[in-house]
């Protein structure tokens, strides 16, 4: 027993040793993050230059703050302390402040984490050429003897991981803590989810990285050496992997080092992360391959002898004596393969052995593969940056200023990355800033879900017709500006609607008194210059409009004949804003089947009746203008109310009669008004 | 018959246990032995500086002597396990004279690259360039992984 327990003990020691050594075999802490930081570089220049396939429009608006000295400090979860977590939970992380560039940066290496488990997800073969599986199955028995509890992560291949829920920080991470970020009125919760996304990003761009890199799409595993018991089990690093990150990967940015065109357009063409991870792993594993995974007509690939990968076909390569080397070309440039020289065909006379790729190989094909690992990534940050718009709607000098306006999601397309994942009825909730002639106001503004009003903008800047005004919101150093817009631009001109309106119509309401001492009604209610069937025109000059005319036809049911005659005139200010003066008279008889004659004049004129409201919305509303008074002060506004009804036999006898005397113009329950409508609504 | 995988770990569970006291074990001190990753791992400095050259170049005067004997089982174990596998069967077909050679060519080395895990060489024999390719190992020493 004693002895179970010691074997036991020792067996538990050297399995800890023994996972430590096999996972820090897949150490890549100094290439992600040097290439992250360069596919930020380039997606900025990208968007700054317009040189995007797809989404000018969308970038016309941004601005990148990453890593400018305007890049803000974001505080977010990082993993610091220790090494080699076999998993994590918060617990583990500490909040660290770093700008976006030094987030994304971080995601590079922190997707390594936890140490082992993860990069057992970093694989992805395009091909499937062991039996379809797209996963690591290169020394699956290894993985699966010793390390049975990892079989789950060995089993996820690197596009499922990217998006598995696991995965803490993976690329649906990444879009969903940048529209939670947008919903946070509190900066310091808005720059963690901002902090959450950058990193998170970093992480799938690792994962983008890695399907430049061919081991990763070759299913090809890289450990070094590591014995348990005597067995061997792991023991060759990858030249490619290895050397990869100790050459100055910059000398392949710029011109002279364009990506290849058919990915760049189809990287660039699609909306779907997914489909920019799977080309951009095609692309490697059809043209680099690894030192194990080199077939020729004369030697086999290493690993998997008798199943290799059809492409590249090294036979098909030229093959270059004088550099004992297989060359490519692909687009343009000339590509080391592989080459095949060994010392140990000395005194032979011909050097050629196995294939295999060295430190030359390696900078030759980081060449191509670099610049396509760039472009990839920068059109996946292009997925990354959500279709928003910031609107200003309104923009005038009235009340001492106000603007107003909206964050939308513009929903590109179906396929969109973000399609579905904003709560279209709160967009944005957060600071807005507002710039008058380019200068920034000098005060703070808030959206809440998704619109904003600033008012009183002139207790921090004179607002003036014509000034331009643009609306900013900020989100982890990005930067979305509306358009300028002129102030009182959308000003509707109330002479012009008025000048579109074909009918009007006046209204005194109150608490009518008759001279009997009886109610007079409710409404002394100026007929409108419009019948069931004719109108009576109503005429424009300038700011002065008048509608004169009679109609002699009946105007409701059983009136056997009638007429009516109306004179309604009046003049506004010139700018619309207020009826200057009205006067509206009514005169109307009709006969009811030869039984009742009824007689009705009324007039109403007045003065100074401010603007209340007014619409321009065709073709799906009228465009109207209405002039409107409430309250006890009306009766300062009417210069003349007059009326009276009469009703007679049909021998001339008077049967009822009512005159207008008085109006309760205090009254609370009937609160009088006095309102002129005009609209074209009936057009 | 079929084993119910409950009786076994309750027959072994005094193995397991212990197990797992050995794998935590190794865990707290390489927790506590270990040095912090750096915060910034963003460092592009060629190369990279915490490897030790030493010990590859120890690697590869071992790999020199081995060569010089001319008995391909000493240049056996110097080979990595993989490289054992790869040239186990045209090590045997190499002549004595072609391995020593190679030990003699070795002197004139000089290290072209290296990572944490990979390191080059190149030599000249007779006004050619050869490259061989070294691995470091679980005990830090590097051995012999192309030739």
């Amino acid at each position: 027993m004693k002895k179970k327990k010691i074997i036991g003990f020792i067996t538990g020691m050297f399995a800890y040793v023994f996972m430590i050594i096999i996972f820090s075999g897949y150490m890549h802490l100094k290439s992600h993050p040097f290439i992250n930081a360069m596919i930020v570089n380039e997606f900025v220049n990208k968007a700054t230059n317009n040189s995007f396939i797809k989404d000018a429009a969308k970038f016309k608006y941004y601005e990148f703050n990453l890593n400018n000295d305007k890049a803000p400090k974001l505080v977010g979860p990082a993993l610091n302390t220790g090494e080699y977590y076999l998993s994590y939970s918060e617990a583990d992380e500490y909040n660290a402040t770093f700008t976006p560039m030094e987030w994304i940066r971080a995601g590079g290496w922190m997707e390594d984490e936890p140490w082992g488990p993860a990069c057992l997800c970093h694989f992805y073969d395009p091909v499937g050429i062991d039996g379809g599986k797209k996963n690591l199955t290169d020394r699956a028995t290894y993985v699966e003897t010793f390390l049975a509890p990892l079989i789950i992560y060995k089993s996820r291949d690197a596009k499922t991981w990217a998006s598995l829920s696991s995965n803490r920080y993976n690329w649906p991470q990444a879009k969903e803590s940048v529209v939670k970020a947008l919903q946070q009125a509190l900066p310091s919760e808005r720059n963690r989810y901002m902090a959450i996304a950058y990193r998170s990003l970093g992480e799938t761009l690792h994962l983008i990285a890695d399907m430049g890199c061919p081991p990763h799409v070759r299913n090809d595993s890289h450990p070094p050496a590591a014995q348990i018991s005597g067995i061997n089990v792991f023991g060759d690093p990858d030249p490619y992997e290895d050397l990869a990150g100790t050459i100055d990967l910059t000398q392949f940015t710029g011109s002279s080092y364009p990506p290849n065109s058919t990915l760049k357009t189809e990287v660039g063409n699609t909306n779907i992360f997914e489909t920019i991870f799977e080309k951009m792993a095609f692309f490697t594993n059809g043209r680099i391959p690894t030192n194990q995974t080199i077939a020729t007509s004369k030697f086999k690939q290493v690993i998997r002898p008798d199943n290799p990968y059809m492409l590249p076909s090294i036979s098909e390569a030229e093959y270059r004596s004088d550099q004992w080397a297989y060359v490519k070309n692909y687009d343009g440039k000339d590509i080391m393969m592989c080459k095949d020289k060994h010392p140990y065909t000395f005194l032979s006379g011909n050097y050629r052995g196995q294939p295999y790729i060295d430190k030359e190989c390696v900078e030759s094909q980081a060449s191509l593969l670099i610049p396509n690992i760039v472009e990839a990534g920068a059109n996946v940050i292009r997925l990354f940056i959500p279709a928003l718009k910031v609107e200003i709607t309104e923009a005038k000098t009235d009340s001492d200023g106000v603007v107003r306006g909206n964050i939308t999601y513009t929903i590109p397309s179906a396929d969109d990355e973000y399609s579905g994942l904003f709560d279209l009825n709160n967009i944005y909730t957060g600071p807005v800033s507002l710039f008058v002639n380019g200068t920034k106001i000098n005060a703070q503004f808030d959206a809440k879900n998704g619109f904003f009003e600033a008012k009183n903008i002139a207790s921090s800047v004179t607002l003036k017709k014509d000034d331009l005004i643009k609306a900013q919101i900020e989100f982890g150093g990005i930067v979305l500006n509306s358009d300028t817009k002129k102030v009182n631009d959308n000003q509707v001109n109330i002479i012009d609607l008025l000048h579109k309106c074909t009918t009007a119509d006046v209204t005194l309401y109150g608490d009518h008194l008759a001279a009997s001492g009886a109610s007079y009604g409710l409404m002394m209610y100026m007929a409108n210059n419009e019948n069931l069937s004719t109108e009576i025109p109503l005429v424009w000059n300038g700011t002065t409009f008048t509608a004169n005319g009679t109609f002699q036809d009946a105007i409701f049911q059983g009136a056997k004949s009638g007429s009516r005659t109306l004179q309604f005139t009046g003049t506004v200010s010139q700018d619309g804003k207020t009826m200057l003066s009205f006067s509206a008279q009514e005169s109307a008889s009709y006969a009811f089947y030869d039984l009742t004659t009824y007689t009705e004049t009324e007039q109403l004129a007045g003065n100074n009746i401010p603007l209340d409201s007014y619409m321009q919305n065709p073709p799906y509303f009228a465009n109207g203008v209405t002039y409107k008074f409430k309250g006890s002060g009306v009766q300062s506004k009417m210069t003349v109310i007059s009326g009276s009804k009469v009703a007679k036999d049909k021998d001339g006898k008077v049967t009822g009669q009512s005159s207008y005397a008085s109006t309760t113009w205090n009254s609370s329950e009937y609160e009088p008004y006095i309102e002129l409508s005009f609209s074209d609504y009936w057009k | 018959m079929k084993k119910n995988p409950m009786f076994f770990l309750r027959r072994h569970s005094g193995y397991f246990m212990y197990f797992l006291f050995g794998f935590f074990f190794i865990a707290v001190i390489q927790y506590f032995g270990s040095c912090n990753k750096s915060s910034n791992p963003v460092d592009n400095t060629l190369p990279p500086s915490s490897v030790d050259v030493t010990k590859i170049n120890d690697g590869a005067k071992t790999a020199e002597n081995a060569f010089i004997t001319g008995d391909p089982q000493q240049v056996t174990n110097i080979l990595t396990e993989d490289s054992k596998t790869l040239y186990k069967d045209d090590l045997g077909k190499i002549s004595k004279e072609v391995l020593i050679a190679i030990g003699n060519a070795m002197k004139t080395r000089k290290l072209d690259t290296y990572s944490e895990q990979y390191a080059e060489f190149s030599f000249q024999k007779d006004g050619e360039t050869f490259t061989v390719a070294f691995a470091r190992q679980a005990d830090d020493s590097w051995k012999l992984m192309r030739f």
